[in-house]
């Protein structure tokens, strides 16, 4: 008995509204974390099943909120909860941005505009897991950045190394295997800007289970010390993330930003500088800014090992 | 004896590519052979594949007798950088470990 009055009462309670999400004027490092920290705050932990997120406010966005945006999305699919974009205006530029970027074709199943299509600047939107995106940088990526730049081939190999190592530490330390990749290249700026994310448990988890009791920055700058490895594959040695930040950041003179959980961490020649307690990032969000004038022209060819 | 990685391995970008050639590798090594490996056709490595096919070896022989014993050949710069590199820094380590040892 009373359990059907306890049915009763519940079917008399309206249904909960769906939280709305503002997404904010910027979608940029410093705006990012703070858009699912919002999602979190407002459900208590307890993810609804279904989130709306309100586009209408947005008016700038980098490419790591492209990838950003599209990792909460699949974040948020994989806990069972279904987000909604809401409050779309196909004439906001940004919007225009993200539907060239095939990001409403991969969140909401179709594009927006039916002249939507990937620019000439960049590689859109890309959900792509371990054992294709190898051959995806070497077929797609690295062909198109030697056109963008006229380039050899053989200039941009460190940078596919690069992506490459992301998506093998994807691998040893994620389920699934699987990461959101988005290119976009400013020709007047000088600029790549390469954004790579994955909803894995992030990189403070993971260093954890070797060097406990670190705040989300400390473990972002352990992740990074040349040698540390979280040991979570037996041949794991701790040289992926110190190899992009020497060949973006020391050789090329660009920029790395961390996003994981709570923090952020911006790489330059000019140090690092940390950003804790800003937010929360599901996995980690990889933004690589790499200049295009500093990168060497290397000849395509064979060349012997000298030791 | 000469390996030719693209005879057996599609590229050189994963630990588990970099497995196969090491099994080949320590195999040649422990008979006393010197090898020459070529990287023909293949443009880049990860540290993954590198750790794997040659880092592992040094548990097993010293840095300076892996440079005696193999040569690497129709390679390109960032594979030639990456096996230097990290072999350097894995053999280093393995002195530094060493020396924290005895001290």
């Amino acid at each position: 008995m009373k359990s059907i009055q306890t049915r009763l009462a519940l079917q008399k309670m309206p249904a909960p509204a769906t939280p709305i999400i503002r997404i904010p004027y910027r979608l940029c490092d410093y705006t990012l974390p703070k858009v699912l920290a919002e999602v979190l705050s407002q459900c208590g932990g307890n993810l609804p099943p279904t989130l709306d997120f309100d586009m209408s406010s947005l008016s700038f966005i980098e490419p790591a909120g492209v990838t950003f945006l599209s990792n909460i999305g699949y974040w948020l699919v994989s806990r069972g909860c279904n987000p909604r974009f809401i409050n779309i205006d196909n004439r906001n530029q940004s919007i225009i941005y993200l539907d060239d970027s095939l990001f409403f074709e991969q969140h909401c199943g179709s594009r927006l505009r039916v002249e939507a299509c990937p620019r000439r600047t960049t590689q859109p939107l890309q959900r792509i897991d371990h054992d294709r995106i190898h051959s995806w940088l070497r077929m797609e990526l690295i062909p198109w950045l030697s056109s963008c730049l006229g380039m050899t081939q053989s200039s941009l190999s460190m940078f596919q190394v690069c992506i490459s190592e992301l998506f093998n530490n994807i691998n040893d330390h994620s389920i699934p295997n699987t990461g959101s990749i988005f290119v976009q290249h400013y020709p007047n700026k000088n600029e790549i800007r390469i954004a790579v994310a994955d909803f894995g448990p992030g990189i403070p988890s993971t260093v954890a289970r070797r060097a406990p009791n670190l705040t989300d920055v400390q473990a972002i700058l352990k992740a990074v010390e040349p040698g540390f490895s979280s040991l979570s594959s037996p041949r794991n040695r701790g040289a992926g993330l110190d190899i992009l930040l020497e060949t973006a950041v020391r050789r090329n003179g660009g920029r790395v930003t961390i996003f994981s959980q709570s923090s952020y961490v911006v790489f330059s020649q000019q140090g690092c500088h940390v950003h804790g307690g800003v937010g929360f990032c599901p996995g980690t969000t990889i933004d690589i800014c790499l200049r295009t004038d500093t990168i060497e022209q290397i000849e395509d060819g064979p060349e012997d090992l000298e030791w | 004896m000469v390996i030719r990685v693209v005879d057996f391995l599609p590229s050189a970008d994963t630990a588990e590519q970099g497995a196969v050639l090491h099994n080949m590798l320590l195999d040649e090594l422990k008979s006393g052979t010197t090898i020459t490996v070529s990287f023909y056709h293949i443009q880049s490595a990860t540290s993954s594949f590198v750790n794997a096919a040659f880092v592992d070896l040094l548990s097993h022989f010293g840095f300076d007798e892996l440079k005696k014993r193999l040569r690497i050949v129709e390679s390109s710069r960032q594979i030639n950088e990456m096996i230097k590199s990290r072999l350097s820094f894995e053999s280093d380590r393995v002195s530094r470990d060493v020396s924290r040892l005895h001290a």
